[in-house]
């Protein structure tokens, strides 16, 4: 057991081969076979899930390995190959209260080596490697659970004829996330970071010959690659403070009471911004919210692992990873809090309204997601991976039992569902389950995570958070992140109320069926996962990646905060129930008159961005097309032909023409000659070189 | 005596009014004719260099002989050519006279 | 007998040139209508260029390895071939074969360009003999100019390399084709004119510090350059005559407009070796001439360059959106990606040089990939119009991925070649001027580039393979048999490098360092 353990730790990268196993399996099975073959049908989807499975008893043992570590206190040395790096110690802390230890292990590897530049003392080579601390530990864990799940679940979801290509891009995406997670170096962060993105833009375009498929799939790639310019411009400046961008150089070189080096040409709190403008395209953050909902035109599982559960949560992952940065830079925190906390208000609002059912879900993703970067800002970080981790489980069971409502009903508006409760009890209960985890109900996990959040946001109001918070804009932040419980509640509910209450609206609705027992399978774990992992192990895994910063709260301010929270999620669930019960002809939200307006038209974001792309860019590209065409080579380089052409003509009629016409060419010619001549020397002063010379030819 | 300079400035008159003569007329006869002019405007030049850079070389002479020579023979033979222009296509307006085809 | 030694004595780079050279020369004496002859002594000749290149890596890397690069720019010029056996003038002209590190890894990407592009155009019909004569005569002008250090060698090859592209685009090309090889020729040679001035000058400069001893080689040239080249004013306007001469083959604006034409009109492989070699000639000259010989000319005109640059690779960006040709979008990429060669270059860091030339690298095998599958595309489509295509991926997968490769390369994708160019050079431009942040302003801006490329690349994907298919290609075929040389050995090189960059990156270094050490 403890070689088993003690192997997986060292080996940990032996997690992402797996995948990459899988993927390379699987491809070569299409290129042999052909995708089309019963081959590649029947082994695609068992490669990748035997694959994942092995990667998941890997990372398992991983974990349990640093924390064994961290029990006994032993400590292995790596082979030659890979040099080990001196752990970094902040990450290996005992959080306070926590009898849990975990020892990391980091092993470094050059990718390209870059020698130093003049006058500098450090090689700047670029590096990757794996890092084994509690949050990459942990979020191994979960990214393989969900995927494994999801795989499993997509096997009777997926129709059979496209299992190949879709196996093969799940492969590669989850090779992709898990390298994300694992990496040791900003870097390699940053490398699958870019490839989760492709693979997001594969799957949401697994259905291609769909043309909303297509521009969902590009308008995704597109937003977040804006944000990963920000992502580009920290790396590049990181780089050129520090040379070297492993995670434990960056953290023993940045901290609060360090200076920046000489070398870094912005402040850090900049670098810290930049860094979060791409967790804000990987995250969906206000405003690069956008590509998320479009982004369900993908098929559903891929919805729930991707843009749920383990991809979009990775902004969340890399401002946690880089923490320290944000300690270092507490101005930048502001930003995130704020960003954080109007995001999940902004996205809860206009999922009120939505009638996609998996639309009402992604924009309740987006507005969780929103919870854990106002986390992560209040200085909570440990809190945001709890929620993190909690909304994996319950978001990615959500999204599956949409998956398996959409499968039987055959159409995704919650206003022709209705009664599906009967017809298939299971995917009912386990969605609400998961609805009232989401809510925040008690005992399910999203309550104790959520609380973990509201009680750094109660800690920023009363000005016990970062020193930068003030305690008006941590009350305004408290504010919204209530508003925000009560609003996911009540569409929660609306939803829950809609799908699976009352009568059948529609065809699909009345001939709808319980989903096979592959997909229950996925369902029931998740839910099981969503009951306990709130106060089973989850909570005290998380709180190792960084001790609360925020001073104790009294007790009796946390319970009454619990307690208003939780009121307010049950008037929010009643209260939606209580709206949607009859399944009113009109909706009711319609009273809200303008702003019902603004929630349907999403608050006009994705209009300005639609006008961006169409009235600015596209055009710009067709001005550019017609100006190179007109201008630069009309005008410059035809425009000379044509001249050198004109030239030719005029030359022809003059040296072909009468005598005196050539003898007046002849003599022009010769006059701007020495003009030139003479004009050339005076500028160059040769002029009285040249008198000089004909004085001397006179003396001879 | 005349300097330098007034010799010089005289040449220059002579050369350009021959040039212009030569570029502008269109009777072959007063082009050739500004021909010569340029051509003695050359010969002065000799001239006023041997007296007053080199009085005691004679390459000025030669060359001013060559060119009253040369002169003689071009003038023979432009004028024939000129009468066989006119032969061929009855004037002498330089103008009208095209071979080439531009 | 090691395998340096081997190829040392055996003068392998001559071979390079020689093997392209000869065969065209038998392609000529061949009987015509022989078709599979003359594909087989193409392939066969460039096959051995190819194996040649990669030892060469190979035993340019063992070199490194062993560190016997000494890190002077005097000591990094290997498999010498005989320079004082033929030289002309008496010794001003010297038939020099050497190179460094960048050159192997040029020779490596010229040899794989040609060879999957000898397969990309295996049905050619029409005139194939002179076709592939003329394509090999070409290609042994690419591998001279990145083999030879003899400034009047390295003339005659780039002219070599440059002037086939006239028949192979005036007799073989489609659309507009005698437009198109003539404006491409008239302005390459408008380049050629700067540059032989450019040369002569160095000569004429080189000879009076000298006192006559004056010479074409680059070798002893650079020996000489501290004192023949001290003037200010000479450095800065014979650096411009460089920048323009081989900024007209680097696509740089506004005299890029032949790049486009003469792609979109040329024969598949010709554009493929045109878009992918010979247009980084242009940066090459630069790296090999300008940059070590007159390193304030490149001081005097850094801004400008940069600045050019930059404009360069956002213009490119969004005409190439802009487009409707399939073949435009890929060729105004081309302007695109070349604008970022030259800032890496000009902006002058390690990394950022380091980037320059790998990104002629990743660009070029990127570039040859696109210009295959565009050919493939328009071989079984018989259109290039984009709005007439769609859905191709249902009945061409393979078309697809290829396409999706070099696509995400383009994007500057991890995992792809494009990625680390663009990385590097960013990071180096970045680096370039810390103290002013002018530069990174410049650099910023061209990282918008990197977005409309995002999108042109991804929309082209869309419009030309996803989406509803038109009923008139539901019997389209898929890439096959030789088809799939060029498409699978470029995909599997633009992967590669982008996974484990190191040999190309420690190829490049250990030509970019004792440049370095010159330029400070």
């Amino acid at each position: 057991m403890t070689i088993f353990l003690t192997f997986a730790q060292q080996q940990s990268w032996l997690i992402v081969a797996l995948p990459v196993a899988a993927f390379l399996f699987i491809g070569f099975v299409i290129i042999i076979a052909g995708r089309g073959q019963e081959l590649a049908k029947r082994l695609a989807p068992w490669v990748l899930i035997v694959c994942l499975a092995a990667a998941l008893a890997l990372a398992l043992g991983a974990l349990a390995g640093g924390l064994a570590r961290g029990a006994g206190g032993e400590v292995s040395h790596a082979p030659e190959w890979f040099q080990l790096a001196p752990a970094a110690g902040e990450h290996g802390a005992a959080a306070p209260g926590a009898a849990l230890r975990f020892v990391p292990t980091e092993r470094i590897a050059d990718w390209l080596p870059l020698p130093a530049s003049m006058g500098e003392s450090f090689a700047r080579t670029l590096k990757i490697g794996t890092l084994l601390d509690p949050l990459s530990a942990v979020m191994l864990v979960v990214v393989l659970l969900v995927s494994l799940l999801v795989q499993i679940y997509s096997l009777s979801y997926i129709k059979r004829d496209e299992h190949p290509r879709f196996y093969l891009y799940m492969a590669l995406f989850t090779t992709a996330m898990l390298g994300l997670v694992i990496a040791s170096s900003l870097l390699q962060l940053f490398i699958f970071w870019e490839l989760v993105g492709v693979c997001s833009y594969l799957l949401i375009g697994f259905w291609y010959p769909k043309p909303e498929a297509a521009k969902a799939a590009i308008k995704a790639f597109v937003v977040t690659r804006f944000g990963d310019l920000g992502l580009l411009f920290a790396v590049i400046f990181l780089w050129m403070g520090y040379g070297d961008l492993t995670f434990s150089h960056l953290a023993a070189q940045i901290g609060p009471a360090m200076a920046a080096p000489a070398a870094l040409p912005v402040s850090l709190t900049v670098v810290a911004i930049l860094l979060f403008i791409g967790a804000c395209g990987k995250s969906a953050q206000f405003p690069l919210h956008i590509w998320l909902p479009d982004a369900m035109e993908g098929p559903t599982s891929v919805s729930a692992l991707i843009h749920a559960a383990t991809m979009v949560a990775a902004g969340i992952y890399l401002v946690a990873r880089m923490f320290f940065l944000f300690e270092a830079a507490p101005m930048a925190l502001i930003v995130v809090a704020t960003v954080g906390a109007f995001t999940a208000l902004f996205a809860a609002s206009i999922g009120l309204a939505q009638t996609d059912m998996k639309k009402v879900m992604a924009y309740s993703t987006v507005s969780q997601l929103g919870y854990m970067m106002m986390g992560l800002g209040l200085a909570a970080p440990a809190a945001a991976f709890f929620h993190l981790t909690t909304h994996a489980f319950f978001k990615a069971l959500l999204f599956l039992t949409a998956g398996a409502v959409i499968h039987a009903a055959h159409t995704q508006n919650i206003w022709e569902m209705g009664g599906l409760f009967k017809k298939m009890k299971v995917t009912a209960i386990t969605c609400l389950i998961g609805g009232l985890a989401l809510a925040g109900i008690f005992p399910l996990a999203g309550f104790f995570s959520k609380d973990k959040l509201l009680e750094s946001a109660l800690a920023a109001a009363m000005g016990l958070g970062p020193e930068t918070i003030s305690a008006g804009l941590g009350g305004l932040i408290l504010l919204m992140a209530l508003a925000t419980v009560l609003m996911t509640a009540f569409y929660t509910a609306r939803m829950w109320t809609l799908v699976f209450l009352g009568e059948p609206r529609s065809d699909g609705a009345k001939h709808a069926h319980e989903a096979p027992r592959s997909m229950q399978l996925s369902l029931l774990v998740l839910a099981a996962l969503t009951l306990v992992a709130g106060f089973l192990l989850v909570p005290r895994l998380t709180a190792l990646i960084a001790p609360a910063h925020h001073a104790a709260l009294a007790p009796w301010m946390i319970w009454t905060l619990t307690g208003g929270a939780s009121l307010l999620a049950v008037v929010g669930i009643l209260w939606g129930y209580a709206a949607y019960r009859r399944a009113p002809a009109t909706e009711p939200l319609a009273k809200l008159g303008w702003a019902y307006t603004g929630l349907v038209k999403l608050w006009w974001v994705d209009a300005f961005f639609t006008w961006l792309a169409h009235r600015v860019v596209l055009v710009l590209g067709r001005r550019a097309r017609t100006f190179d065409k007109g201008v630069v080579d009309g005008l410059f380089v035809d425009g000379t032909a044509w001249l050198t052409g004109r030239l030719g003509v005029v030359m022809r009629r003059v040296s072909a023409g009468p005598l005196p016409g050539q003898l007046q060419y002849a003599a022009l010619v010769i006059f701007l000659l020495a003009a030139l001549v003479i004009l050339g020397m005076s500028l160059t002063g040769l002029l009285p070189l040249l008198v000089k010379t004909a004085q001397i030819g006179g003396m001879r | 005596m005349f300097s330098i300079t007034g010799l010089l400035t005289i040449s220059g008159i002579l050369f350009v009014a021959g040039a212009a003569a030569l570029i502008t007329r269109r009777n072959a006869v007063a082009a050739l004719m500004g021909v010569e002019l340029m051509l003695n405007a050359a010969n002065l030049n000799f001239v006023a260099g041997w007296r007053y850079f080199w009085p005691e070389r004679l390459d000025a002479h030669v060359a001013v002989l060559l060119v009253i020579t040369v002169a003689a023979a071009e003038a023979a033979v432009g004028l024939a050519i000129i009468l066989n222009l006119y032969r061929k296509f009855g004037t002498v307006d330089l103008e009208q006279i095209r071979l080439m085809r531009g | 007998m090691s395998l340096h030694d081997l190829l040392t004595q055996y003068a392998a780079l001559a071979w390079l040139v020689l093997v392209p050279f000869s065969a065209a020369l038998v392609i000529m004496l061949i009987p015509r209508g022989w078709h599979l002859t003359y594909r087989l002594v193409a392939a066969v000749s460039t096959g051995f260029t190819l194996i040649l290149a990669a030892l060469l890596a190979w035993d340019y890397l063992a070199l490194i390895q062993a560190e016997k690069i000494p890190g002077t720019f005097q000591g990094i010029w290997h498999y010498a071939f005989a320079p004082q056996a033929m030289s002309f003038m008496g010794g001003k002209i010297t038939f020099h074969l050497a190179t460094d590190g960048a050159g192997v890894a040029m020779c490596l990407l010229t040899a794989l360009t040609i060879f999957t592009g000898v397969f990309a155009s295996w049905t050619l019909q029409e005139r194939a003999k002179e076709y592939y004569a003329l394509l090999l005569l070409l290609v042994a002008g690419v591998f001279g100019v990145f083999v030879t250090v003899d400034l009047f060698f390295f003339f005659l090859f780039y002219e070599i390399a440059v002037l086939p592209m006239y028949l192979l685009i005036g007799i073989w090309g489609t659309g507009q084709k005698e437009y198109s090889a003539m404006k491409l020729t008239l302005m390459l040679l408008m380049g050629s004119a700067l540059i032989i001035v450019g040369f002569l000058a160095l000569f004429v400069a080189a000879d009076k510090a000298t006192m006559g001893g004056g010479t074409f080689n680059l070798l002893q040239l650079a020996a000489v350059a501290k004192e023949a080249f001290a003037d200010a004013q000479f450095q800065r306007w014979v650096f411009l005559a460089f920048y323009l001469g081989f900024g007209v083959l680097a696509g740089i604006f506004p005299i890029h407009t032949w790049s486009p034409d003469g792609h979109a009109s040329a024969p598949t492989a010709t554009s493929m070796l045109h878009a992918g070699v010979l247009m980084k000639l242009g940066g090459f000259g630069l790296l090999r001439v300008a940059l070590p010989l007159l390193p304030e000319g490149l001081a005097d005109w850094r801004w400008l360059i940069v600045i050019v640059a930059a404009w360069n690779i956002v213009y490119g960006a969004f005409s190439a959106m802009g487009q409707k040709d399939l073949k435009y979008v890929v060729a105004y990429s081309s302007v695109s990606h070349l604008g970022m060669v030259m800032m890496g270059l000009a902006a002058g860091t390690l990394t950022s040089i380091n980037g320059a030339v790998f990104q002629m690298f990743a660009h070029g095998v990127m570039t040859a990939l696109f210009f295959a599958l565009v050919g493939l595309v328009y071989g079984k489509a018989h259109t290039r119009d984009i709005d007439a295509m769609g859905g191709l991926a249902r009945v061409a997968p393979g078309l697809a991925v290829a396409f999706m490769i070099g696509g995400l390369s383009s994007v500057g994708l991890p995992g792809t070649g494009g990625f680390v160019a663009e990385f590097l050079v960013f990071m180096g431009t970045f680096q370039a001027n810390v103290s002013h942040p002018g530069m990174w302003i410049v650099a910023a801006f061209a990282c918008l580039g990197i977005v409309i490329t995002s999108i042109y690349v991804l929309r082209l994907l869309k419009r030309v393979f996803f989406g509803a298919l038109p009923p008139k290609y539901a019997h389209m075929e898929d890439a096959k048999t030789t088809e799939w040389v060029a498409l699978a050995m470029n995909a599997a090189v633009i992967l590669a490098v982008g996974i484990w960059p190191k040999p190309i990156i420690e190829l490049i270094t250990s030509a970019v360092m004792p440049l370095l050490t010159i330029m400070q």
